[in-house]
């Protein structure tokens, strides 16, 4: 896992950090149209994302 | 306080806790460390003060709207470095500073105190470390101290900075005149001048330092704090950060004509590139300079202001509760001027440096991929700690948490809340890395309790405005950026915990003035 880590860290990180910015504008029209589904799921990509950064941020 | 509402005040600061431990206690970085405050603020929103999905939605948003407000200009900070130090010009110019002076201390007042304050004038957020770090660290100073040293220095001139930004914040907020605000704000930022003059050299060389560089000390920092409380109770508060730095550098050319701080024969001489054509001082300053020349009339000149700001993006947000009742009102988020924003600004200053260095040969081939390489290995690191903390802050403030906060220890003090008033501005600035944000969540509430307490209004404020104003110098979105520059990139803590002991004196310092001339309504 950490090999996996170490192979792709720069790749992975500039991957979460898209997903931090790009997220929340998905987020943002999802809730505005009342799309709780689509949010529910967006804010756990959002948090995928937080957890890359925990690994390689 | 009841047990109950300890614990919730308790749960409210685990956020901040998790950071805290995590960079200082366990030296993470700031990408991984906010991040693990994200997850905590979204349990504890969600768990214990009703946020629900939308709400949460809707923090995120706003805080990826403040987040590129900063970002703007972090990037393009570093784009202006990397154009500058591509040519070779910051060994110039350091070694110019080293002419100037050879005292080490005192070219640490003249670039970390002195220069830092006038960029935070002209160009606010993340700037003056931005450009002081990598300039200090060329001139061989440690990295640590290369951070922090602007990072303390600059953090006096923040709220009358970048237009008196933080100040028009409180004054917004408030529904309070700027010249009933002025002159206690003025006072105590006054006063926090010579104490960021004094910890600049504490942090490089203790009291020794202090002792030999007194005399500089008081000399710029009464030019400085002069300058600044001329202009702010005069109704100039928009120039008061701006012409104070400016007359700062002026006092410091003079001082350096003293004995006592005249360069040693011998020492400070020329350095050039290693390689290429050589470089006059002056023409390796000539980013700063065309920085100066297109964030001035860009600022001052109110039609040219109009006109840049005339493009803003930003987004509409419906009212929205949490299930125990904490309202967020409808709004715009924040508006980023796409034109005039400080970012802007430096791209421009960028692209023109760009142009001035390569007329004289200064690039080398493939200069222009390097300097985009430097940028985006800096920037990416920088600004996932920046969104993940901003995104974290918000949810805090969204959820009520922030301002339950607040007013716990607006409870638990009392009479003697005058003393903690500096406290909760100071707690704002390091949340979301801004004076103005500070004032923005904490100036209401601080008028609104001095006023039942029948304490002085503006000194309270000026307490909270000051007490942002240092915030800035603990707050991990700008320490960030200072480490991004002189490679300390992941080893943001040990830079957290140099500031945050000269932070907590100054902010002890200001709440003790604000209870001696806080009690009594003025």
């Amino acid at each position: 896992m950490q090999s996996f880590f170490d192979k792709h860290g720069k790749l992975l990180k500039n991957g979460s950090f898209v997903g931090m910015i790009g997220i929340p504008f998905l987020l943002y029209f999802a809730a505005m149209n009342d799309a709780m589904g689509l949010v529910y799921v967006l804010l756990g990509l959002m948090g995928l994302s937080m957890l890359v950064a925990m690994k390689v941020g | 306080m009841t047990d109950l509402l300890l614990v919730k005040w308790l749960l409210a600061f685990s956020p901040i806790a998790v950071v805290l431990i995590l960079m200082i206690g366990f030296h993470w970085g700031g990408g991984r460390a906010g991040a693990a405050g994200w997850f905590t603020a979204l349990i504890v929103a969600v768990l214990f003060f009703g946020a629900d999905a939308r709400l949460l939605a809707f923090a995120q948003m706003k805080g990826v709207l403040l987040s590129l407000y900063v970002l703007y200009i972090i990037w393009m900070a570093l784009v202006l470095y990397n154009v500058v130090d591509e040519t070779g010009a910051i060994e110039v110019i350091g070694s110019g500073i080293k002419q100037l002076t050879a005292d080490k201390p005192f070219q640490l007042l003249i670039l970390g105190w002195v220069f830092a304050s006038f960029l935070q004038g002209v160009a606010g957020f993340g700037v003056p470390i931005a450009v002081v770090g990598p300039l200090l660290l060329g001139m061989g100073f440690p990295p640590l101290v290369a951070v922090a040293v602007p990072a303390i220095g600059h953090s006096w001139s923040v709220t009358y900075g970048d237009m008196a930004s933080s100040f028009q914040a409180m004054i917004a907020v408030t529904g309070l005149s700027g010249e009933y605000l002025a002159h206690w704000a003025s006072v105590f930022l006054g006063v926090t001048v010579f104490m960021c003059g004094l910890a600049v050299v504490h942090v490089y060389g203790g009291f020794k330092a202090i002792r030999r560089s007194l005399v500089a000390i008081v000399i710029i920092g009464s030019v400085m704090a002069a300058t600044q409380y001329a202009l702010a109770t005069n109704g100039l508060w928009t120039l008061a950060g701006f012409v104070a730095g400016m007359v700062g550098i002026v006092a410091s050319i003079l001082v350096s004509r003293l004995p006592m701080y005249r360069n040693v024969e011998g020492e400070g001489a020329a350095e050039q590139p290693s390689e290429g054509p050589k470089m006059s001082l002056t023409f390796a300053l000539s980013a700063y300079i065309i920085l100066i020349a297109i964030v001035a009339p860009a600022e001052i000149i109110g039609p040219l202001h109009k006109f840049l700001g005339s493009v803003k993006l930003s987004l509409m947000f419906p009212e929205i509760s949490t299930s125990q009742g904490w309202v967020n009102a409808a709004g715009l988020g924040k508006k980023i001027s796409v034109f005039g924003h400080a970012g802007a600004l430096l791209l421009y200053t960028s692209v023109l440096s760009y142009f001035v260095y390569a007329s004289r040969g200064y690039y080398k081939s493939g200069a222009l991929g390097r300097i985009w390489a430097k940028t985006v290995k800096s920037g990416v690191s920088t600004s996932i700690g920046i969104v993940s903390m901003v995104c974290f802050a918000l949810m805090m403030s969204q959820s009520g948490m922030t301002n339950l906060l607040a007013e716990g220890i607006s409870t638990v003090f009392g009479e003697a809340y005058p003393l903690v008033a500096g406290a909760i501005g100071t707690l704002g600035a390091f949340m979301t890395g801004s004076n103005t944000n500070s004032n923005v969540v904490f100036a209401q509430l601080q008028m609104s309790t001095a006023e039942i307490a029948a304490l002085s209004v503006p000194v309270i404020l000026a307490a909270q405005t000051t007490g942002g104003s240092i915030g800035s110098m603990l707050a991990p979105a700008k320490i960030l950026v200072g480490c991004s520059t002189v490679g300390l990139s992941g080893k943001e803590g040990p830079v957290l915990a140099r500031t945050l002991s000269y932070g907590l004196i100054m902010t002890a310092i200001i709440g003790v003035l604000a209870f001696i001339y806080g009690t009594g309504a003025g």
